[in-house]
């Protein structure tokens, strides 16, 4: 276990602390995000109203020298490469600490790499990449897969589907299952799981040659690991949200939706005040559109600011506490919508414990 | 059919057809004459008589089709309204620092100057300790916010340069890793080498107020011996232009019309004049709200100039005219247009139990801007002198229920507003319920009857142009 400081932190990557269990390599012992981020100085669950136990550091003095390494985590917000970050590779560097990347660092990779050899410091890029043993590999006949998929969908970015995987994936291995995980991020596998393949972003690849692809690969998967379970986290949004904002026409869901069926979906919405029938108009829609039932709804921390949303280049987001999503949860729930937060541990329970009703139910049916 | 539950819709006609604007879908149709006669006669009678089959034939496939609903929302309230403390929490777009209530000009309409009931320049200026919690209390509160915007505002900013030059360091040196943008709005009167380097080097946006040439500029814009403020103002910006190149791109104007003076000679300044025509130019009316004597009506000969301008608009978006005899004046008026009939307005078929009229920002979150002694307004339009715009201060936080307040300004004219057809186009804020520090219904209310003729106006002007087949573009005035 090496003790890694998280930086630069912000509400995004808050599962680094809360799942910090599943991690098999590191302990987080701080937690630093730039001033200009609004974190500093208070718990880093504090806008979600949660108490994580860490305080947000603006700087690493006092931190640094009890850590081995650095995890430069991806964020919500953008950090400038040159004006600011290019700065603290050099600092932890020069300290003569271990750097990892987790995701979105490949385009400064030349330049990282430059100045860890230049320190003499270690380095690490964990990103998304391809298992060689299954390289090109596919079988034009399409294979059922032996064992109950848990799918994570979204309709939209940051609806909290990683946290959602994490949550599900800790609570059937608790349960004593063995869990064979793909996970959204490109860094999933610090957590126990495999990331989504690279292939299946390879535009070499036909679209055909990517759902074959697939398909074989999550069967070899279990055939090989023989998993109790399989839970899949889509990457990507499940279709546009408007005429500017398209999120890829949902085109991850559209391949794995034809590699493989889903035993139960779980589909992740932001935060709005939705009408009771749209959970139904939705279901609806996902259904004719990619073939999944969806057994429930999360309600993400991230609801979308429309009005500013309309006057900007990027989806604008404000960040919900809780409570807040609790109060909307409840709501739902109270009128037999099976929606919940995944930040709440008795809503968090609920949601497992359906799933898990559920594929037992599935169970008495098996097709033999 | 007898039905005292009418559909809640609003008829207009264009000189050459008839329409009708469903508000719950806010969609608008173009329908036969006969059809707009049957739903005429229906709202002033109660009871529908249809003049023949094909009109019962329209009206009853709108029906079917979701159209011509009575539904009314049963409440006001912004849809929100629960989240306002979240958008306090973290959402906060932008900080003003009204950095001094003095200012080195006495503007005829300022509403600093003396012209109005409710505000009056004053000699108190922000210290620094203000300016920096300020700016404290805006980072903490902007988590959710990409950038960082600040900007100083007066009276006359410039005046406390050395104020505006201390906060502009603290924060840079101290928020770093998000970018922070700065902008001000000036009379330019006070622009000098050291200042404009000063902006320069930090990205200032300037926001200039200039009226358009000496003669209509000093009529209202002069300092307190009567002397006008255009030959300073003019000299400045040359410096600016010839010595700072780069920073006299972020340069934008801001003209306030007063319409009792000559259309002509402001649309030939501002197209004309080297200075300023190359220049993204606002145009504004001055505000009436809360003003002393009104000596601002407009002339029936700049009335005219100003239509006919608009008709020339008309005859270039219909390909008729060149758009190089179209006014800088009234183009703006297009973008209004396109905003407000084709981008802003969704069609939808969803009825909701409550809503609240359009113009309201969520009070906070859009901007706070600060006054010299720390208290939280929405904006710097409100009325700083009077307690019911404050929504807290830099030392206790914000004041959820007065912002949920001001934002549910609805409620204040909920009887009337519950069955106004001009809902979704309303832009009434809590600026304009202002009564000398109060908010009034009665203020507000005062509006509705100029403001449903506009958006009537506008409704037309937008048909009229699709008659003569102009397709709405966002680019049609690229260039502007």
């Amino acid at each position: 276990m090496k003790e890694a400081i998280l930086f630069p932190y912000d509400i995004s990557n808050i599962h680094l602390l809360m799942h910090q269990d599943m991690l098999s390599d590191f302990r987080i012992s701080g937690v630093v995000s730039p001033n200009s981020w609004g974190y500093a100085d208070e718990d880093a669950g504090s806008i979600l109203g949660i108490d994580t136990g860490y305080i947000v550091r603006s700087s690493f003095e006092g931190l640094i020298d009890q850590c081995e390494c650095v995890l430069f985590c991806e964020s919500y917000l953008e950090l400038p490469y040159e004006s600011y970050l290019k700065e603290y590779i050099e600092y932890i560097a020069q300290k003569g600490k271990r750097l990892i990347f987790l995701g979105e660092y490949e385009q400064h990779c030349e330049e990282i790499k430059y100045i860890a050899k230049r320190y003499n410091a270690e380095y690490e890029f964990i990103v998304k990449k391809d298992d060689k043993k299954y390289e090109e590999m596919y079988c034009y006949k399409m294979k059922d897969i032996p064992v109950p998929i848990i799918t994570v969908i979204g309709t939209n970015e940051r609806t909290n589907k990683f946290d959602t995987q994490l949550s599900v994936g800790k609570f059937f291995r608790e349960q004593g299952y063995k869990v064979l995980q793909i996970g959204t991020k490109g860094y999933s596998n610090i957590f126990d799981m495999i990331a989504y393949p690279k292939f299946m972003y390879n535009q070499e690849l036909s679209t055909t040659n990517r759902i074959q692809q697939f398909n074989y690969y999550i069967h070899s998967l279990c055939i090989e690991q023989k998993p109790d379970v399989v839970i899949l986290g889509v990457p990507g949004a499940a279709f546009p949200m408007d005429n500017k904002f398209h999120n890829n026409f949902g085109f991850h869901n559209y391949l794995v939706s034809n590699a493989i069926l889903s035993d139960y979906t779980i589909c992740s919405i932001p935060y709005e005040d939705y009408k009771e029938d749209y959970f139904n108009y939705l279901s609806t829609h996902i259904k004719y559109k990619y073939g999944y039932n969806i057994n429930c709804f999360i309600i993400a921390n991230q609801a979308i600011k429309w009005d500013e949303t309309d006057n900007s280049e990027k989806i604008q987001y404000l960040t919900l506490d809780k409570e807040t999503m609790n109060r909307k949860c409840r709501h739902y729930l109270d009128k037999n919508y099976p929606v919940f937060n995944i930040f709440d541990s008795k809503l968090n329970t609920m949601l497992t414990h359906s799933i898990l009703d559920e594929l037992y139910s599935n169970s008495d049916e098996e097709l033999m | 059919m007898q039905n005292d539950a009418l559909p809640f819709i609003h008829l207009f006609k264009t000189y050459e057809n008839t329409y009708v604007f469903d508000i719950n879908s806010n969609a608008i149709f173009k329908i036969p004459k006969y059809v707009y006669d049957d739903l005429e006669q229906y709202l002033n009678n109660k009871k529908i008589t249809f003049s023949c089959d094909k009109s019962k034939e329209i009206i009853e496939m709108m029906m079917t089709n979701g159209l011509l609903s009575s539904h009314k929302w049963k409440y006001m309230e912004h849809p929100s309204t629960s989240i306002i403390p979240q958008y306090l929490k973290t959402s906060v777009s932008t900080l003003t620092l009204q950095v001094t209530q003095s200012c080195n000009l006495v503007c005829n309409y300022c509403p600093y100057a003396g012209s109005y009931h409710n505000r009056k320049h004053s000699s108190k200026k922000m210290s620094f300790e203000t300016g920096k919690r300020a700016i404290d209390f805006y980072v903490k509160h902007a988590v959710d916010v990409e950038s960082l915007n600040i900007g100083f505002y007066g009276g006359e900013p410039l005046i406390e340069f050395n104020l505006v030059k201390r906060l502009v360091e603290y924060a840079n040196d101290t928020y770093k890793g998000k970018k922070i943008r700065y902008h001000m709005t000036t009379n330019a009167t006070l622009l000098k080498d050291e200042i404009i380097k000063f902006l320069d080097d930090n990205n200032f946006n300037l926001l200039i107020s200039l009226d358009g040439p000496k003669e209509i500029h000093d009529k209202n814009r002069k300092d307190s011996q009567g002397r006008g403020s255009f030959d300073r103002i003019l000299e400045n910006l040359k410096y600016l232009q010839k010595n700072y190149k780069d920073f006299a791109s972020k340069i934008n104007f801001n003209c306030v019309i007063d319409p009792s003076l000559d259309f002509d000679c402001l649309h030939k300044f501002f197209t004309d004049y080297d200075t300023v025509k190359n220049y993204y130019t606002s145009f504004n009316y001055i505000n009436k709200q809360n003003i002393i004597e009104d000596k601002f009506n407009p002339t029936e000969n700049y009335t005219i100039k100003y239509k006919y301008e608009i008709f020339k608009l008309f005859l270039f978006l219909i390909k008729r005219l060149d758009e190089r005899h179209v006014s800088k004046i009234v183009k703006s008026y297009y973008s209004v247009l396109f905003s407000t009939m084709k981008e802003r307005r969704t069609v939808s078929f969803s009825e909701t139990e409550y809503g609240h009229h359009s113009g309201p920002c969520i009070a906070g979150s859009h901007k706070i801007f600060v006054d010299t002694e720390g208290n939280l307004f929405p904006c710097e339009k409100v009325n700083e002198q009077s307690k019911s715009f404050i929504i807290g201060n830099i030392w206790d936080g914000f004041d959820v229920e007065k912002a949920a307040k001001l934002t549910n300004i609805g409620k204040l004219t909920e009887k009337q507003c519950l069955s106004c057809w001009n809902v979704n186009f309303c832009y009434l804020c809590c600026v304009f319920s202002d009564d000398n520090g109060t908010l009034s219904a009665n203020a507000k209310l005062t509006q509705c009857r100029n403001l449903k003729r506009d958006t009537e106006e506008m409704m037309k002007d937008y048909c009229y142009l699709k008659e003569m087949d102009f397709t709405y573009d966002d680019e049609v005035f690229r260039i502007i």
